[in-house]
């Protein structure tokens, strides 16, 4: 699962967003760190829709442009949680590691 | 004049993707324009654009090749059914280890041989395929 795509699943784990409103929230969860410019976000929107991880709820027109909503899955939901699940073991896993502090291999100093 | 730059680059999409989508797309990158600028989601366009019609078109040589291999199973099978004369048809194949490995062949051709004293036909197909010996056999009766 790429950055973008779990920051789009977990920005859509609050509610129903628009387009739009999922780039704003994945740019503020990020802290600035991750924006997603059209052709991006239109990748990634379409890729997990077809995956089922997400779905459109309806479509409407504000000030004369077109918005799509979208909102997680059941499958969506799941998928985040083990991803997330995922990068606690891998946190875990390597922040053990660093906390026994790097030795040097017998033979190797 | 964004809009219209904005327009042009959704053009960028396969046909299905506009047909679809393109208005949503444009509207979409209109929005994020005023934040973000509006060369940044031209390019953007731009490259999706270029990224969506290669997975079109590898999904359009996905299904070419599944349909190719499909009809050639079919007719295959066809053809071993019926027979090249519309009579039986039995087909023997064997692979041994190595070349010096005849064994299991033998037994093959012998079977082959059977059926062409009892008049049926049989043509033969050897190949060797890194250091392993494969023969094929096809006999077949039009009675």
């Amino acid at each position: 699962m790429t950055e973008q795509v779990l920051f789009v699943l977990a920005a859509l784990s609050a509610g129903e967003l628009h387009g739009y409103g999922i780039a704003r929230e994945v740019e503020e969860l990020s802290g600035g760190e991750v924006r997603l410019a059209v052709g991006t976000l239109y990748g990634v929107l379409s890729r997990l829709s077809e995956q089922g991880l997400i779905e459109q709820t309806r479509e409407v027109e504000v000030s004369g442009r077109r918005r799509r909503y979208y909102v997680l899955t059941g499958l969506g939901e799941t998928a985040l949680r083990e991803e997330i699940a995922r990068m606690h073991a891998t946190a875990n896993a390597l922040g053990s590691r660093v906390a026994l502090g790097v030795r040097p291999r017998p033979g190797t100093a | 004049m964004s809009r219209r730059l904005l327009n042009l680059c959704v053009w960028a999409y396969p046909r299905d993707c506009r047909r679809s989508d393109g208005a949503f797309v444009r509207d979409l990158a209109l929005e994020l324009a005023e934040h973000h600028g509006v060369v940044g989601q031209a390019v953007s366009l731009l490259y999706g654009g270029f990224r969506e019609r290669l997975r079109h078109r590898g999904r359009r040589w996905r299904l070419a090749a599944t349909v190719s291999v499909a009809v050639t199973v079919v007719a295959g099978s066809a053809a071993m059914l019926a027979g090249p004369f519309g009579g039986e048809v039995e087909v023997y194949s064997c692979a041994t280890r190595d070349l010096g490995d005849a064994g299991g062949c033998a037994e093959v051709e012998r079977l082959a041989a059977a059926r062409e004293r009892q008049g049926w036909d049989c043509a033969t197909r050897r190949r060797v395929i890194d250091g392993r010996r494969f023969v094929d056999l096809e006999c077949w009766t039009d009675s």
